[in-house]
């Protein structure tokens, strides 16, 4: 869990701080011309929002213990600098697979390459909703997919690709 | 508790004086809400908001819907609450149903355009026809640019 190691106390300042947070997504995602959004937006956002902070807790060597007191929103901002970097890579490996073709026999791969990436890489947007993903074959991959969401998901994908 | 250790207002504390400072502008039309009615207007609010499917930061749109409405020659002082909350709950609707097209500030403006022209101050016309129609043409507009490539 997320916020396993912290007490009750620092459980609640982190909950008021990602309810702060998610109210500045909401304000930016609508650019400040609405003051509401659909229940089911407001919970993709805080799910996003989620998807970030766990990025910046599992590969940014942040600790959970450093979100109470103000640090949710630094964390937060370190996993988007690392959902986009890990966007650019896996947009450079998805561009040098469908280069080579190597897949292109299978059938599953072939959809995969030719119609679900594209469209993923269009339309992922990592400030606001991370957590999409599409739906990938992994019948090849010598590592499962498993848990995995998002550009994690899809890089995995691309990294273990024959 | 620790709002009033400080002497900060809580958040509801916050949206009922806002409504209240309203009452400045209003009260030389014959419109003057009470803390009371400031209060049901927020609950209001909070039911609009869930029978819609909504959630809101911050302090919602009353203040806005007052100002904007409170020179309407068809608003009546003594529906003034009621009416109120009908625009709010009529508000949250539409927003959901022109799908999110429409900016707070867009919906409010056609709402009252639509109210003092042709529905004459009816609500059920406001939110039967005037509205059901915006919303229509709106889905017809974002359809034809759809057609011509552009972006939505």
């Amino acid at each position: 869990m997320l916020f396993a190691k912290l007490t009750p106390a620092q459980n609640e300042d982190v909950q008021n701080q990602l309810m702060a947070l998610l109210a500045r997504q909401a304000e930016l995602y609508t650019m400040g011309e609405s003051s509401s959004i659909p229940t089911e937006t407001a919970q993709e956002l805080l799910d996003s929002i989620l998807y970030t902070l766990e990025l910046a807790l599992l590969e940014g060597g942040r600790s959970s213990t450093l979100l109470p007191n103000g640090g949710v929103k630094p964390a937060f901002l370190q996993g988007q600098t690392l959902l986009e970097e890990k966007f650019n890579l896996a947009k450079q490996l998805f561009l040098e697979k469908r280069r080579s073709n190597v897949l292109l026999d299978d059938p599953l791969y072939r959809v995969a390459l030719q119609q679900d990436l594209p469209k993923f890489f269009h339309d992922y947007d990592w400030r606001y909703f991370a957590q999409r993903s599409p739906i990938l074959p992994d019948h090849l991959l010598a590592e499962p997919l498993g848990e995995r969401r998002g550009i994690s998901y899809v890089l995995c994908f691309l990294q273990n690709t024959p | 508790m620790d709002a009033e250790k400080k002497g900060a207002l809580t958040p509801a504390e916050r949206e009922t004086a806002l409504l209240l400072a309203c009452n400045e502008k209003t009260e030389r039309m014959g419109l003057v809400l009470t803390p009371a009615q400031a209060m049901k207007l927020l609950e209001g609010r909070e039911n609009a908001l869930r029978a819609n499917g909504r959630v809101e930061f911050g302090s919602g749109i009353l203040d806005k819907l007052i100002l904007a409405f409170y020179d309407s020659p068809f608003l009546d002082p003594h529906c003034y609450v009621d009416t109120l909350l009908e625009l709010q709950d009529m508000f949250y609707y539409y927003k959901g149903a022109a799908q999110e097209r429409l900016a707070d500030d867009e919906l409010i403006e056609m709402m009252r355009a639509f109210y003092d022209g042709k529905c004459k101050g009816s609500l059920e016309y406001l939110s039967g026809t005037a509205l059901e129609a915006l919303c229509r043409e709106t889905d017809c507009r974002r359809g034809r640019r759809d057609e011509n490539g552009e972006e939505r």
